[in-house]
């Protein structure tokens, strides 16, 4: 009987403990995103991209599985960080590959972000 | 010792007097009348309409007592049953029977068996629920014979009732409790039991058809987007649903189950309509307009495919059929529906797609206006020599072929269209019976998800958006490779929250009609040229502008291409490879 008073407060307190439900990976915006291999975004985030020269580059968001290419944006980037923002609200969600490309069209950066 | 033994004995004797016992059986006896004598119909062959007789068969267990007196009390499912009186096969005797409303349930006594018929009789209670919440209706058969009642005492006529497919048969009749008694030695039958039937449970065969209703949508279609339920025409001509059947969702493969409610004798029908209800676990679920879904299906190749076809009369201008393959695509292609393609029905294809779609899309109910259904061996049949003969009404109505009483599994195919569906991207991709007509179909399919050489088919376009003077600036451009592109049309999403759309500039061929029209956070674009060797060159650049609501660093997101079409100068469909 002793025991029993001792295990159902620790089953009630046990009881009374939120469950833990894991949270998706955000991104960690203190660093390069093209230094993860994953990550999840959503709209006004900002991000960090590192470049040793001024050049003009286009950043291309293409869907994973159709290989369809959404939007691209044209910036010139800035010696060091250059802090960019993502608007989500008129993409499709979905699993995207983020890529950074030269002026020939090149990939010379690329990730994975779910939106 | 003696008189313990002597007491035990006679304790013994007179509980045996008590523990009379007897059996009642209810046992399926064949039909009111029989087509053939002396034959019984096997219970397995009983169908809907059917008369029949069960039997109740009284099984005395006794030498010295004869049952003459006898209370018995039954259910029945009067929803698939129709009580037709008892018949006496006993001479002298005579059965009072009454039947109640199925308002009532036998709350069968916990403390003994379901089967023990007497203790049921002592201590089951029927309770009054109302005719929603019982199915069974309580009857009773009581006699008081001069002679013994043994053997076959009484026969029940019942008459199956139409009932619905799927109607729960188990205990349709059923022994619930009785009173047994040898009135002439004042006896009572303590034990009475059922057996070796106390419930009656068959199920005819014509209730367990099945009915399966299929959509053939094509690819480009999404069938769990649509919902539809089986629907029977009622005594004023209005399409209602039966009282069980379902309205749900299609399947993902366009299935819908229909069994529910379906039977073989009412005129019924599948009606199929837009739901759109689009489920977002991550973003919340939302629903998706019919309007949307029918930008996509009639588009700039629709449009361009007509034209073909009109200016296509051949050197003498009185040939048809020279660039459509069957004869659906001049039934979708009559849009105005007055069973005449010509010029006034591609100017109003026309005006779909430069001004977006008419009013009627708009509304929740649109689909009615613009879907249209056969059955898919009706639409094998549709060439271009007797597509006028053929009705050409919109409509979300499937009617079904359900007359056959002798099928028990029926399976429904359904081809869907639409009107304006010219190149029959989203519709059901005809199998022409004809094997002349099938054989110059197939040398030429034009809508791009139907087409073999695919690659060959493909030209590139791409969307780049930038800064320029505090305005965001998008360009779109293509590189049309070696295709003769004479129509174009894109659809541009953008965060009308960040954004203000301010204008459209078109560097496009000088003789093409150039269009654009913007729905709340969609505009759709692109050109079209009608005149001959004409083309939209790589050159071709659609140049957009848009005002921030606010500072902006850049515009990665801000602006999308969401859908595209274009199509070459044989009204072939092409597919824009989006970089």
């Amino acid at each position: 009987m002793k025991k029993l008073i001792y295990i159902i407060p620790l089953l009630m307190l046990l009881g009374c403990t939120s469950d833990y439900i894991e949270e998706p990976i955000q991104y960690n915006q203190d660093i390069d995103i093209f230094e993860v291999q994953s990550t999840t975004i959503k709209d006004g985030d900002t991000f960090k991209i590192k470049f040793d020269n001024v050049a003009t580059y286009k950043l291309s968001l293409t869907d994973e599985f159709t290989n369809v290419t959404y939007t691209n944006e044209k910036f010139n980037s800035v010696v060091g960080e250059n802090i960019l923002t993502i608007f989500t609200k008129a993409i499709p969600k979905g699993s995207f590959i983020f890529m950074v490309k030269d002026s020939d069209d090149n990939i010379i950066k690329k990730t994975k972000v779910k939106i | 010792m003696k008189k313990i033994v002597l007491l035990l004995v006679g304790l013994l004797l007179s509980l045996s007097t008590y523990s009379q016992s007897a059996n009642l059986s209810l046992d399926y006896a064949g039909l009111i009348n029989e087509p053939t004598t002396n034959e019984t119909t096997p219970v397995t062959d009983l169908e809907i309409g059917d008369e029949f007789y069960l039997d109740v068969t009284i099984s005395n267990m006794e030498s010295n007592f004869v049952v003459t007196y006898a209370d018995i009390w039954l259910t029945f499912k009067n929803d698939a049953f129709e009580y037709l009186g008892v018949d006496n096969p006993m001479e002298n005797n005579s059965w009072y029977t009454y039947q109640w409303p199925s308002q009532y349930i036998f709350n069968t006594s916990a403390t003994g068996d379901v089967d023990d018929l007497y203790h049921q009789y002592n201590y089951s209670r029927w309770e009054y629920v109302g005719d929603l919440n019982s199915t069974h209706a309580p009857m009773v058969i009581t006699s008081q014979s001069v002679g013994e009642l043994d053997g076959v005492v009484a026969r029940l006529k019942f008459k199956y009732k139409q009932v619905s497919n799927g109607f729960n048969f188990s205990q349709s009749a059923m022994l619930r409790k009785a009173y047994l008694r040898d009135n002439s030695n004042g006896q009572t039958y303590s034990d009475v039991k059922a057996s070796p039937n106390q419930t009656f449970d068959n199920v005819p065969p014509s209730t367990t058809v099945t009915a399966q209703f299929k959509v053939l949508f094509p690819e480009s279609l999404t069938p769990t987007l649509f919902d539809g339920g089986l629907y029977k025409l009622d005594g004023d001509n209005t399409w209602v649903q039966p009282s069980d059947a379902d309205y749900s969702n299609l399947s993902s493969t366009g299935t819908l189950n229909i069994t529910q409610g379906f039977n073989r004798t009412d005129e019924m029908a599948v009606i199929v309509n837009w739901d759109g209800y689009v489920v977002d676990s991550d973003n919340g679920d939302y629903v998706k307009p019919f309007e949307e879904q029918f930008t996509d299906i009639v588009t700039i190749s629709d449009v361009a495919l007509a034209f073909a076809e009109l200016n296509n009369s051949g050197i003498n201008g009185d040939e048809v059929g020279n660039e459509f393959n069957y004869g659906i695509q001049f039934m979708n292609a009559d849009v105005n529906q007055d069973g005449i393609f010509n010029s006034d029905d591609t100017y109003i294809m026309l005006s779909y797609v430069l001004n977006g779609t008419v009013g009627f899309v708009q509304s929740p109910e649109a689909m009615v206006e613009v879907s249209k259904f056969y059955p898919k061996v009706q639409y094998d049949t549709i060439t271009k020599q007797n597509y006028s003969e053929i009705s050409n009404e919109t409509t979300l109505l499937n009617l079904l072929d359900n007359k056959n009483t002798n099928e028990l599994e029926f399976l429904y195919e359904s081809a869907i269209t639409w009107k304006g569906d010219v190149n029959l991207s989203h519709s059901t991709e005809p199998d022409l019976v004809d094997a002349t007509e099938a054989a110059q179909a197939k040398q030429f399919t034009p809508a791009y998800s139907k087409s073999t050489n695919k690659v060959e088919r493909e030209i590139s376009t791409s969307l780049v958006t930038e800064l320029v003077n505090d305005k965001v600036v998008v360009t779109i451009t293509m590189d049309v490779g070696s295709q003769k592109v004479i129509g174009t049309q894109f659809k541009l999403g953008f965060d009308m929250g960040r954004l203000r759309y301010d204008d459209i500039k078109f560097e496009t061929n000088n003789t093409s009609t150039n269009f654009s029209n913007l729905k709340t956070n969609i505009i759709n674009i692109g050109s079209l040229i009608q005149i001959q060797d004409e083309f939209l060159g790589s050159n071709t650049k659609y140049t957009l502008t848009f005002t921030p609501n606010g500072t902006l660093d850049n515009t990665l997101g801000l602006v999308t291409l969401l859908t595209t079409d274009a199509v070459n100068k044989i009204g072939e469909q092409l597919k824009l490879k989006i970089e």
